[in-house]
């Protein structure tokens, strides 16, 4: 019985050390490389099919041509002026108006998560500004405003509150019924019933409702910018999109997913963490 | 003695679901609790006694009711006499991302308890007197489930109310626990200079016997009193005394005798 044994053992031994030797053994190293095997992968895809089947550099541009459109586009340099100058355009009006969605989406989703009346009320105005494409509420802020930053402000507030609105409802009507009997007996006002009960309740929600519509932010005020706007990161990928010209749109593109990422990173993803810590304990 | 709480002809029923007839708790219940007892209402699982904590608080509106008299004053008519009680549940409701001194504040901001510089000294005083002064900076998940039923009684007596309203308090804690924080509880209540009124809810006789100086026994629903001892024994009590064992026997009796629960 024995003898048999130690073959299998000697057998499964040596497989061990030609597996750990694909990926690192710390942790976060290992993390880091499997989340960049996949991008590597793509590259390599890319290069590939760039290089040797659609051979048109201004329409497919290779992996090394985006780069240095990257390069340019970092040292400030661009067609229509500083490319810092347009960024800086895009993520002001996507900041102000992701605030303020925020905010009024946060409040009116409290307020419709305990009444079902205002609730059922807002739910039709909701499933409007969310079934209705973007594209289309910019045109109609077009007519409506001109070509003025009230386009991409007020169509980001009416995307974005409707997401955030839904998010907070379900959060709020999450919340526990004792707990609420609780603030009931101790005749918590709404102030602090607020700030002291129900946000912290929800916080959950409120992050992921932060994290959703900021991405779906920066796609909406881009389209706006593209449709009508003097300046912004938007106006920069409409220009090159007329000159067909893709390097730029694509180097473009990866610097506004990479924002993206990175806020996602540093601020949700620690917030998101912290929160569940507190939850579970 | 003076009647500091008093229901009168109080009728509840909850519709019925699916075309099933109302559900009935109470036909003409009345009920007066005397100011500065320790009363205890025992009854079934299902009989409405937390019910009745949550209408004498005003959480609950009855069906009907000729009157639900505070200190003399309709609790409909005068909704802030609910200020002067505190409620302590069956499990400790505290929030979590608060300390438990943080959360004993939170009731007394809700309560409106003033002024506003004694709350430090009644938090120490009420902490220190259950045994969790070293934990005020605590949050919930890092003491145990008897700690944070300590940190509730907390968060209710720190208001000094004229009322405490208690839900089973003690019946999610297991057998060692709950028995220190009967004896907590009954030392609290005789310490305090004032003598509060306690309305106490439990579904088990022994607790009952042990602290009670008031039983209302209620039957399942509908509801009606069907046996009220009052009890002048001293305390603490001993839960294998023979007085109290004597009147877990009658309490038990009166159960099978007067709601026809048998044991």
């Amino acid at each position: 019985m024995s003898t048999s044994a130690v073959p299998t053992d000697a057998a499964a031994q040596p497989a061990r050390p030609a597996r750990r030797a694909l990926l690192p053994q710390n942790p976060r190293a290992r993390n880091l490389t499997l989340n960049a095997l996949p991008v590597l992968g793509l590259v390599a895809v890319w290069w590939f099919v760039t290089a040797f089947v659609l051979v048109q550099p201004r329409l497919y541009p290779t992996p090394l041509a985006v780069a240095g459109e990257l390069v340019r586009i970092l040292s400030g340099d661009g067609p229509l002026g500083s490319t810092y100058v347009h960024a800086a355009a895009t993520f002001s009006r996507l900041l102000v108006a992701w605030s303020g969605a925020f905010v009024i989406g946060t409040v009116l989703g409290v307020i419709g998560g305990r009444n079902r009346w205002f609730f059922d009320f807002c739910a039709n105005p909701v499933w409007i500004a969310m079934a209705v494409p973007s594209v289309v509420w910019v045109y109609i802020f077009l007519v409506l405003f001109g070509i003025d930053n009230l386009v991409p402000i007020t169509a980001l507030l009416v995307l974005l509150t409707a997401p955030v609105f839904l998010g907070t409802a379900e959060g709020v009507r999450a919340v526990s019924p004792d707990m609420i009997e609780m603030c009931d007996s101790y005749k918590i006002g709404p102030i602090r019933r607020l700030f002291h009960f129900y946000l912290p309740s929800i916080a959950p929600y409120l992050v992921a409702n932060a994290r959703v519509s900021f991405a779906l932010g920066i796609r909406i005020v881009i389209i706006a910018e593209v449709i009508g706007l003097p300046n912004g990161v938007g106006l920069l990928v409409g220009y090159w999109s007329d000159s067909l010209y893709m390097a730029p749109l694509v180097a473009w593109g990866i610097i506004l997913m990479l924002v993206g990422v990175a806020v996602d990173h540093l601020v949700f993803v620690p917030l998101q963490r912290r929160i569940r810590q507190e939850t579970v304990g | 003695m003076t009647v500091k709480v008093s229901l009168r002809d109080l009728h509840l029923a909850f519709p019925g679901r699916d075309g099933a007839g109302d559900k009935v708790i109470y036909e003409n219940l009345n009920l007066d609790i005397d100011e500065g007892s320790f009363t205890v209402l025992l009854g079934p699982s299902g009989c409405g006694k937390s019910t009745l904590l949550n209408i004498t608080n005003g959480l609950l509106k009855p069906t009907s009711a000729s009157g639900i008299i505070v200190d003399g004053n309709d609790l409909r008519d005068q909704p802030e006499m609910s200020r002067k009680m505190a409620y302590v549940f069956q499990g400790a409701r505290l929030l979590r991302w608060k300390t438990l001194a943080q959360n004993a504040e939170f009731g007394l901001a809700g309560l409106n308890v003033q002024p506003k510089e004694k709350w430090q000294g009644l938090m120490e005083k009420y902490f220190s007197a259950v045994g969790l002064k070293d934990y005020m900076n605590h949050y919930p998940h890092q003491v145990s489930g008897g700690m944070q039923q300590r940190a509730s009684i907390v968060r209710a007596w720190v208001n000094e109310p004229e009322i405490l309203l208690m839900d089973e308090p003690f019946s999610h804690l297991d057998e060692i626990t709950a028995a220190t924080m009967r004896r907590i509880l009954i030392d609290l209540w005789r310490q305090d200079e004032t003598r509060r009124t306690i309305i106490f809810v439990t579904h088990d006789i022994a607790e009952a016997a042990q602290m009670a100086s008031d039983i209302v026994m209620l039957t399942p629903a509908p509801s009606s009193i069907c046996y009220r001892r009052k009890v002048d024994m001293p305390w603490p009590r001993a839960m294998e005394s023979d007085e109290v064992i004597d009147l877990e026997k009658e309490l038990r009796r009166a159960f099978s005798e007067k709601a026809g629960i048998r044991f």
